[in-house]
């Protein structure tokens, strides 16, 4: 009995003893909770402000693309009505100078018919016209004379030329057309470039490079508008 | 005297008149020529001009495609 009364003390002891420890562990584990609880939380917050900056680039992007798919649609919409304008003008044009050509090859052809109903009998003429149609302009003249041959020359180049100035009317509306295309692509361009340089995504030989192309497809318009224009104040040009 | 006068005269009238009438046939058929010559010289100044559009507009494709 006197040996169980020694031990209790100890038992109390070691009771004691391992309450405290249990406590301490206890405290070491809230606090270890405390921690990874605001650790969790950091990373959240962190999360969510990559989430939101994510969103916020991805919207950027999105709102940059629908500029730029618009400004292209606006170039486009321009370009094909200035085709447009173009085509209607040209066709008018054309038109109007088959019209006129016809006109005058019916009265060169009434002109011609008279000349050899009167002047000579129908069958010599008939072979000389099939010997000699285009010939030297001297001798050999398709049963004309030498003055009806010559109006008639002049009347076959006269031909000659509006169809030419249709041809040249033709191309000025089509180029014309393509320098409104060109110009505005250079416009976009320029400011493109611009933008880049001042968010700084182009280095400066980039820049410098892009810009010289830009530059020299300016230069490009400028001297297709100066031949357009000397194609316009041509001395035989009509408009 | 009279009549060889007259005849003599006649000659000449007639004489004048055909020259008159070659030269200006002649004078004609040079307005022609010039005419032509005009004409055929703004054509080919068309052409050329068709050309020089036509190379520009082909440089200027080449340096928009190069943007």
């Amino acid at each position: 009995m006197k040996k169980i009364l020694s031990f209790i003390p100890l038992f109390v002891l070691i009771i004691a003893l391992l309450t405290s420890g249990e406590k301490v562990m206890a405290q070491q584990e809230g606090n270890r909770g405390n921690a990874d609880k605001e650790i969790n939380q950091t990373k959240q917050k962190v999360k969510e402000k990559t989430k939101g900056a994510k969103e916020a680039v991805k919207e950027e992007k999105e709102k940059v693309a629908e500029d730029v798919q618009k400004d292209e649609e606006k170039v486009e919409e321009a370009v094909k009505e200035e085709e447009e304008k173009a085509r209607e003008a040209v066709k008018d044009e054309e038109g109007k100078v088959r019209e006129a050509v016809k006109e005058k090859e019916e009265k060169v052809r009434e002109a011609v018919g008279e000349k050899r109903e009167g002047k000579a009998e129908t069958g010599k003429i008939e072979k000389e016209a099939n010997k000699g149609k285009g010939n030297a302009y001297g001798k050999n003249k398709g049963g004309l004379e030498g003055r009806d041959f010559g109006q008639a020359r002049a009347e076959a180049a006269r031909m000659q030329q509006q169809e030419k100035k249709a041809e040249l009317d033709r191309t000025v509306t089509d180029n014309e057309g393509k320098i409104t295309q060109a110009k505005e692509k250079i416009k976009v361009a320029r400011e493109d470039l611009e933008k880049q340089k001042a968010s700084g995504k182009v280095k400066e030989k980039e820049y410098q490079e892009r810009k010289g192309k830009i530059d020299n497809a300016e230069r490009a318009v400028n001297d297709l508008e100066q031949k357009i224009q000397k194609g316009k104040n041509l001395p035989g040009k009509s408009e | 005297m009279m009549k060889k006068a007259i005849f003599v005269t006649g000659v000449l009238a007639l004489m004048l008149a055909g020259c008159t009438g070659k030269a200006k046939k002649e004078a004609a058929a040079k307005a022609v020529e010039t005419e032509i010559e005009q004409i055929e010289t703004v054509s080919s100044q068309i052409d050329s001009t068709i050309t020089e559009i036509e190379d520009a507009a082909l440089k200027l494709d080449t340096v928009i495609n190069e943007l």
